[in-house]
C-alpha cells in the first residue's frame, strides 16, 4: 500500500534514517520496534505525509487518509467522551453515530460515554483515542507508542482492543512501539530497527494466529528471545 | 480526619476575616470620634453615620437614576472594550503580522495614564455618558487584549496537532478548539476588566458631571459632605464585589464542569 525506498532524513545534520526500505503491505498489522529514540516517530511522519525526506522515495498508488493514536490521549478536556470522537467527524450521520456506540460497547465505554476525560483513568483515556481513531474514515492508522505509561494490565487490555476494533475494519495499522511483548502479540509482521541512523534489521513475519499467541509458549518464547537479543 | 481538618482550617479562615472587619470598624469609629473632638466632624463621619446615609439612599429615586446612569455606561464602555478587545487580541495571537501592526497601539493605551486620557475626553466630548464610555473603553479595552493575546501564547499543541492531522474544519476548531482554550483568558480579563470599570466611570463622572455615582460625589464633595462621599464610595465597592462575584458564578458555570473543580 505504501513503501519507504531508501529513504534518508536527516536533523540538523544529524542522519536519523540511513537508506531506510520498507513496504507497508494492505490489511496487516505491522509493528515497528526499534530502541528509544531511533526515529521510529520520524518514519511515522514520513508515512503520514507530513514530513519531508532528505533522500528516497515514498511510493504509494493511491492518496491515503491516515488515523492516529498518540502517546498521549490528547483529548479535548472540555468535551465528553462522545463528543471527543465526534470532534473528528465532518459528517455525522445516524450509521456514523451508530458506529460509535457500536465501538464503545466494544470497548466497554459505553456507560462512559458523557464522562469528561479528567473523570477518567489513563487507560480509559486511551481507549477513547483509540476508538476516536478507529472511527475516524482511515485506510492507514498510525500508532505511536500509543501504550506507553501504562502498566502491564492496561497495556494487554488496551493490545486486545486494538484487535478487536481492527477485526472489524481491517485497515492497515502501522504500529511504533520499544515493548518487545506488543510487537509479538499484536503484529502479523514485526520491523526490527537499529540504532540510528535506522535501518531495518530484519523483518519478521508471525504465523501464529493471535488467539495461540502465549509469552508462556515455548516456541514463542524463543522468538521472544531471539528479538530481544538482536534487540 | 481529612475532612476535619480542612473544616476547621476554613472556620478559621472566617473567624478571621470577621476578625479584621471588626478592627477595621472600631478602629473607623474612635478615629472618627477623635477627629470630630479635636478638629471638626465633618472631617471623618462614623462608620454608622455612612451606613445610615446609605439607607437613606435608597429611598430616594435620584440614587436609583444615579445607579441606572452609572450601571448603563459602565457596561456600555465594558461591551465596547470586549467586542473590540478580545478578536483583537485573538487576531494578535494568531497572525504575527497583524500582532507587530496593532502592538504599538495596545502598549500607547496601556502605558497612557488615565488622568491624561480624562483631561483630552473633557476637551473632546460634550456629553458626560459619552466621554464615560470612552474612559472606561480605554481602561478596560487594554486588558482584554493583553489576556486574550496571552491565552493564544498558551494553545496546546499537541491538541492543535491532533486537530491538524483529523482535518478537523477550520470553522470547527475555532469553535471547539481555541475558544474552550481561550475562554478562561477572557474570563480571566473580564474580571480584572469589571473591576476596573467602576473605578474608571466613577472617576470620569466625578469630573464630567452632575449625574451618575461620581457625578453625584462630585455634588456631595462641593457640599462638604464626607459622609455622602464615603456613602458613595461604599455604593461602588458594593458594585466592584457583585461584579467580581458575578463573573466569578459566570467562569465556574462555564468552565468548572470540565476543569473539574466543580
Amino acid at each position: 500500500m505504501i513503501e519507504l525506498k531508501e529513504v534518508n532524513k536527516y536533523f540538523d545534520g544529524l542522519q536519523v534514517l540511513g537508506n531506510l526500505s520498507f513496504s507497508v503491505s494492505r490489511g496487516k498489522i505491522l509493528c515497528i520496534l526499534g530502541p528509544s529514540g531511533c526515529g521510529k516517530t520520524t518514519i511515522l511522519r514520513i508515512l503520514a505525509g507530513l514530513l519531508p525526506i532528505d533522500g528516497g522515495q515514498v511510493i504509494q498508488k493511491e492518496p491515503i487518509v491516515s488515523s492516529y493514536v498518540f502517546q498521549e490521549p490528547r483529548l479535548l478536556p472540555w468535551k465528553t467522551v462522545k463528543e471527543n470522537i465526534n470532534f473528528v467527524i465532518s459528517h455525522s450521520s445516524l450509521a456514523k453515530d451508530k458506529r460509535i456506540d457500536f465501538y464503545l460497547q466494544k470497548t466497554g465505554l459505553q456507560e462512559y460515554a458523557n464522562y469528561y476525560p479528567h473523570q477518567l483513568s489513563g487507560g480509559m483515556k486511551q481507549r477513547v483515542a483509540l476508538v476516536r481513531a478507529f472511527v475516524y474514515e482511515h485506510q492507514l492508522l498510525l500508532m505511536d507508542e500509543p501504550f506507553q505509561g501504562l502498566d502491564v494490565k492496561t497495556r494487554n487490555l488496551l493490545l486486545n482492543q486494538t484487535h478487536l476494533l481492527w477485526k472489524e475494519t481491517q485497515n492497515t495499522i502501522v504500529f511504533v512501539t520499544h515493548h518487545v511483548e506488543e510487537a509479538l502479540l499484536l503484529g502479523d509482521e514485526i520491523l526490527l530497527l537499529s540504532k540510528k541512523p535506522a535501518q531495518v534489521k530484519r523483518r519478521i513475519s508471525i504465523g501464529l494466529p493471535r488467539k495461540e499467541r502465549n509469552l508462556q509458549d515455548p516456541n514463542f518464547q524463543k522468538q521472544y528471545e531471539g528479538i530481544v537479543q538482536s534487540f | 480526619m481529612q475532612n476535619f481538618t480542612t473544616k476547621s482550617k476554613r472556620k478559621n479562615k472566617g473567624k478571621f476575616f470577621w476578625i479584621s472587619l471588626f478592627l477595621f470598624f472600631t478602629i473607623w469609629y474612635f478615629l472618627s470620634q477623635w477627629v470630630a473632638y479635636r478638629y471638626h466632624p465633618m472631617i471623618l463621619p462614623s462608620p454608622f453615620e455612612v451606613i445610615q446615609v446609605m439607607f437613606t439612599f435608597f429611598t430616594q429615586k435620584v440614587f436609583w437614576q444615579s445607579i441606572g446612569l452609572t450601571l448603563y455606561r459602565g457596561l456600555m464602555g465594558f461591551w465596547l472594550a470586549a467586542m473590540i478587545g478580545i478578536p483583537l487580541g485573538f487576531l494578535m495571537g494568531f497572525l504575527p503580522e497583524i500582532d507587530a501592526f496593532f502592538r504599538p497601539f495596545v502598549i500607547t493605551l496601556q502605558t497612557t495614564p488615565t488622568v491624561s486620557w480624562l483631561a483630552l475626553a473633557l476637551i473632546w466630548f460634550g456629553r458626560p455618558s459619552s466621554m464615560t464610555i470612552f474612559i472606561t473603553f480605554i481602561a478596560v479595552f487594554p486588558l482584554l487584549v493583553i489576556n486574550v493575546y496571552q491565552g493564544m501564547g498558551q494553545l496546546d499543541e499537541f491538541l492543535q496537532e491532533m486537530a491538524t492531522l483529523f482535518q478537523v474544519s477550520k470553522r470547527r476548531q475555532f469553535i471547539s478548539l481555541y475558544l474552550p482554550q481561550l475562554l478562561p483568558f477572557i474570563l480571566a480579563g473580564s474580571r480584572a476588566g469589571i473591576g476596573m470599570t467602576w473605578k474608571a466611570v466613577a472617576m470620569a463622572e466625578l469630573l464630567s458631571g452632575r449625574d451618575g455615582i461620581g457625578g453625584r460625589m462630585a455634588l456631595a464633595r462641593v457640599n462638604l459632605s464626607t459622609t455622602e462621599v464615603l456613602a458613595w464610595t461604599g455604593i461602588l465597592m458594593l458594585l466592584g464585589y457583585l461584579g467580581e462575584r458575578v463573573m466569578k458564578y459566570i467562569t465556574d458555570k462555564a468552565i468548572g464542569h470540565w476543569r473539574g473543580y466543580l
